[in-house]
């Protein structure tokens, strides 16, 4: 294999298919590297789009701005990618697409721009302040955060996601961690071991099915928390709200106070349990509701 | 953009008192109306005032780290019957220090096995220790924000506004929370939200630091 004789091969190609706008370069590298290289792209505006395939080499395709410089190079050890501004302060948008093997381990920082990743089943830390944040084809390992754009993603077996503002949704995984401040965090799934969702304020939805042996807990100090799972839940179930009311769609049971204002709490099992479902607001409205069977996944 | 985010990019300079008339009135007739940009001007004026009094460089906390993990530590054996998923203190503060240097944070994410990354909630921390924890977090956070005000300069407005709007939400909640424990007593489920706001501002700061 190539990867072990670390035969690097990079080159500029400065002919495109399209003219690119004026003022505008376009770019291409190329480079044979392992199957799990660890990659890192760096690029603060425009946009990032990474996608997994079943060859040994990465290849970097782009538009950047002018007097923008592209620093591109590694090995099989690693390989590093991104745009260097004419001037920091510049906010023309560069755009990369990268080919990268499909089990690599890449990691995207921006500023405010979006990133995409598309088939990469290694690993895959993307960071963002601003930008979009959208992960499809389940990174075996996933860390995903912005401060103000939204994050989508397919978990794999590990996710872990964050925000400040921006809206979260994120499907499937086995062990998921999902927290924000303000933003909306939903979270559809029914086959994970262990999930917590977690805000200040934002909602936080559940939509899914809660499996024998697995562990969900939900949050929140003020935001509305909603839990929609098929009628036939199995789990014991615990929700401890301060100020926060309970819509309860699995039972009789409501709120009880707990002794020494602690708050009050609702624990029944529903089914024959086997799961663990575990709520806490602080002042957050909490939702148990049956999922109408055309929404159940 | 909302009247709120229009007002949010503009307080910056009317705190600094570098607003054009016309703009600063309409700052100051937002302010009295709305009460979120209000508790955003709270806190940017008291992280501007802090700003004065700042060092040049600043070491990262870890020994009040060190005292929050070892004063969790002494309090999991007697919660172990309520299977709390734990918080890993230690591993957070490794994450709170490392993300002031973007390039550690950099190797460490990329180095970092899964297993070991916190996903938790906070452990609930009994009647005599918490005090002790919240002044820890409290200080903690003090150190963070010193960190996040020097660089504070450097944001883009929008980013600013993006950070104080949350931590304004945070101080919020970290003030509820606070206020209720205050007139109930120890209470484990209110700590845990407590620690969960004390960790969600560590986290936004420690992001907003490394930005
Ligand atoms: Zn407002």
């Amino acid at each position: 294999m190539l990867r072990i004789s670390l035969i690097t091969v990079s080159y500029a190609v400065l002919v495109g298919l399209a003219p690119p706008a004026a003022g505008q370069q376009r770019v291409e590298r190329r480079l044979t590297v392992g199957e799990r290289t660890p990659i890192r792209v760096h690029n603060l505006t425009g946009s990032t789009t990474v996608r997994g395939w079943a060859h040994d080499s990465v290849v970097l395709t782009g538009t950047l701005p002018a007097g923008a410089t592209l620093y591109f190079g590694g090995s099989a050890g690693g390989v590093k990618g991104g745009v260097e501004l004419a001037d920091p302060a510049d906010t023309m948008p560069a755009h990369l697409e990268l080919r990268v093997p499909r089990g690599a381990r890449v990691w995207i920082k921006s500023a405010s721009g979006d990133i995409t990743v598309e088939g990469v089943s290694g690993g895959l830390d993307v960071y963002t302040v601003s930008g979009r944040v959208s992960v499809r084809g389940a990174a075996a390992e996933l860390t995903a955060e912005s401060m103000d754009g939204a994050v989508t993603v397919e978990a794999g077996r590990w996710a872990r996601v964050k925000t400040a503002s921006g809206a979260i949704a994120v499907t499937g995984g086995e062990d998921v961690g999902v927290a924000t401040v303000t933003g909306a965090v939903t979270y559809a799934a029914d086959a994970f071991r262990r999930a917590r969702l977690e805000s200040v304020s934002g909602d936080l939805t559940f939509r899914g099915a809660v499996p024998r042996g697995s562990r969900l807990e939900l949050e929140s100090h003020g935001g509305q928390v909603t839990v929609e799972v098929p009628a036939a839940l199995s789990a014991e179930i615990a929700i401890t709200t301060f100020q926060g009311e309970v819509h309860n769609a699995f039972g009789s049971q409501s709120l009880r106070p707990l002794p020494d204002q602690r708050g009050r709490a609702l624990e029944f099992t529903a089914g024959t349990g086997g799961a663990d479902l575990i709520v806490r607001t602080f002042k957050g409205d909490v939702r148990l509701l049956r999922a109408s069977a055309k929404t159940t996944r | 953009m909302s009247d709120c985010e229009r007002i949010g990019v503009l307080l910056d300079d009317y705190l600094s008192g570098t607003l054009r008339a016309g703009d600063r009135t309409e700052v100051e007739r937002h302010l009295e109306a709305c009460p979120t940009c209000a508790r955003e001007a709270e806190t940017l004026r008291r992280l501007l005032a802090d700003a004065r009094a700042l060092p040049r460089s600043i070491a990262p906390p870890r020994d009040l780290w060190r005292g929050i993990d070892a004063r969790l530590e002494e309090e999991r054996p007697a919660r172990s019957g309520r299977r709390f998923i734990r918080v890993r203190p230690r591993l957070l503060a490794a994450a709170a220090v490392v993300l002031v240097a973007v390039t550690a944070a950099v190797a460490v994410q990329l180095a970092r096995p899964p297993a070991q990354a916190p996903l938790a909630g906070g452990p609930a921390v009994t009647a005599p220790r918490y005090a002790a924890v919240a002044a820890d977090y409290a200080a903690a956070v003090r150190e963070l924000e010193a960190s996040f005000v020097q660089r504070y300069d450097r944001l883009p407005p929008e980013t600013r506004a993006v950070v104080s709007r949350n931590l304004a939400v945070i101080d919020t909640a970290i003030a509820e929370a606070r206020a209720a424990l205050a007139a109930a007593g120890p209470n484990p489920d209110l700590e845990t939200l407590l620690w969960a706001s004390y960790r969600a501002k560590l986290d936004l700061l420690g992001r907003a630091t490394k930005l």
